[in-house]
């Protein structure tokens, strides 16, 4: 056997000739196109017949034809939609009037102030959760009523990923401190809890 | 359209201002090359399926951080190899190979009865050195330049160079021991 199990890096063949030149030559494509050298020598010729018929099943693995699942765009597309797309509003209620923010703006702005932290390379995935809310169903309205005078609180969990080499102990008390702040300010919510999940650490150019 | 086929940067500056069938022509386009990378990576079509799946929705995540510096393909494929190397492996990971003749579980007679020799070299691949076999991936089944690689993978092209032809090393050798 010309690869033989004790092989090391450099090894040669009786002619001088190294065994892994060789295996790039067949790797590469290019066992046919051989030297002059290799036209005459008999331990390179075993040893390059040898090796193209080890890469045999590897070329015809690359030359396989191979289809996406059908399902795969309508899947992506699917959850692409979806994204931050929540059936549950945040209910303001004043003595004069409720205001309603979807949950999906809170979420978004959650996203957009996380994402603009440095040392955030995306921001993948946020939910949203509300301090329970009483509400009376009304039978003349698709609206619920707010019975619960009580201000609303949040706690917002965000999914990211940050580059490669910054601190996520400081990265995340950052986004903690600007997701509460500017969700308070933009929508009067009381933030309880930012929860980050870093979920990949990315080498930015 | 008047336009023809739109470049994949036409349709990235669409996607970018919300315009989902932008997006949508993306995932079209990228959908083999992404789900083949995975599926080389990854030696289980389902892991690869759930990855492919996650690159894209990710990448549309990220898209506004995506900037014109690198072709669209190219931070793609970052997406989906650094997808590849996070993914915890489930219980429907295939039946990890035998990596020595000193490992107890070593069973070359099985190996071979159960096998055909793609789904070998599938295998095989599937168990080297993660982050050496995305460059040889990247190489072999997508034919990226090394260039390219360097780019996808953030290292220098000597260094992709270099891991390829560790991966074709360690790659032949388990072909020998299985043959």
């Amino acid at each position: 056997m010309v690869l033989n199990g004790d092989r090391r890096v450099g090894d040669r063949l009786p002619c001088g000739t190294d065994l892994e030149h060789l295996l790039d030559q067949v790797a590469d494509g290019h066992s046919a196109e051989r030297s002059t050298h290799q036209v005459t020598c008999a331990y390179c010729q075993s040893a390059l017949d040898e090796i193209e018929r080890l890469w045999e099943p590897v070329r015809r693995l690359a030359g396989e034809r191979v289809v996406a699942p059908p399902g795969l765009v309508a899947s992506v597309m699917q959850r692409v939609r979806e994204f931050a797309v929540s059936w549950h509003d945040v209910l303001i209620r004043t003595g004069r009037g409720t205001t309603r923010i979807a949950n999906s703006v809170v979420a978004k702005i959650s996203g957009l102030v996380a994402g603009q932290v440095p040392g955030v390379w995306a921001v993948f995935g946020w939910a949203v959760r509300m301090s329970p809310l009483k509400t009376v169903e009304s039978s003349e309205s698709t609206t619920p009523d707010v019975a619960d005078p009580a201000p609303q609180k949040v706690a917002v969990d965000l999914e990211l990923a940050t580059t490669y080499g910054v601190s996520m102990d400081e990265v995340a008390a950052a986004i903690r401190r600007n997701v509460a702040h500017q969700l308070h300010a933009m929508t009067g919510l009381e933030v309880t809890e930012v929860n980050v999940i870093v979920e990949e650490v990315i080498l930015e150019e | 359209m008047a336009s023809g086929w739109p470049s994949d940067a036409q349709l990235v500056s669409r996607a970018k201002t919300g315009r989902l069938d932008a997006f949508e022509e993306l995932v079209r386009r990228h959908r083999t090359g992404v789900y083949r990378v995975a599926l080389r990576m990854l030696g289980s079509p389902d892991d690869a399926e759930d990855v492919a799946q996650d690159a894209f929705v990710r990448a549309w995540q990220a898209l506004p951080r995506f900037r014109a510096d690198s072709s669209f393909s190219t931070w793609l494929h970052r997406i989906v190899v650094n997808r590849c190397l996070n993914i915890r492996r489930d219980s429907r990971q295939t039946e990890p190979l035998p990596q020595s003749k000193e490992d107890p579980s070593y069973q070359p007679e099985r190996v071979v009865e159960a096998r055909n020799q793609l789904a070998a070299a599938a295998r095989a691949i599937a168990s080297l050195d993660p982050a050496h076999r995305a460059a040889f991936v990247l190489r072999e089944f997508e034919g990226f330049s090394y260039g390219e690689i360097a780019a996808i993978l953030h290292v220098t092209v000597p260094a992709v160079k270099g891991r390829i032809h560790r991966t074709r090393l360690e790659l032949v050798e388990l072909m020998r021991e299985w043959s």
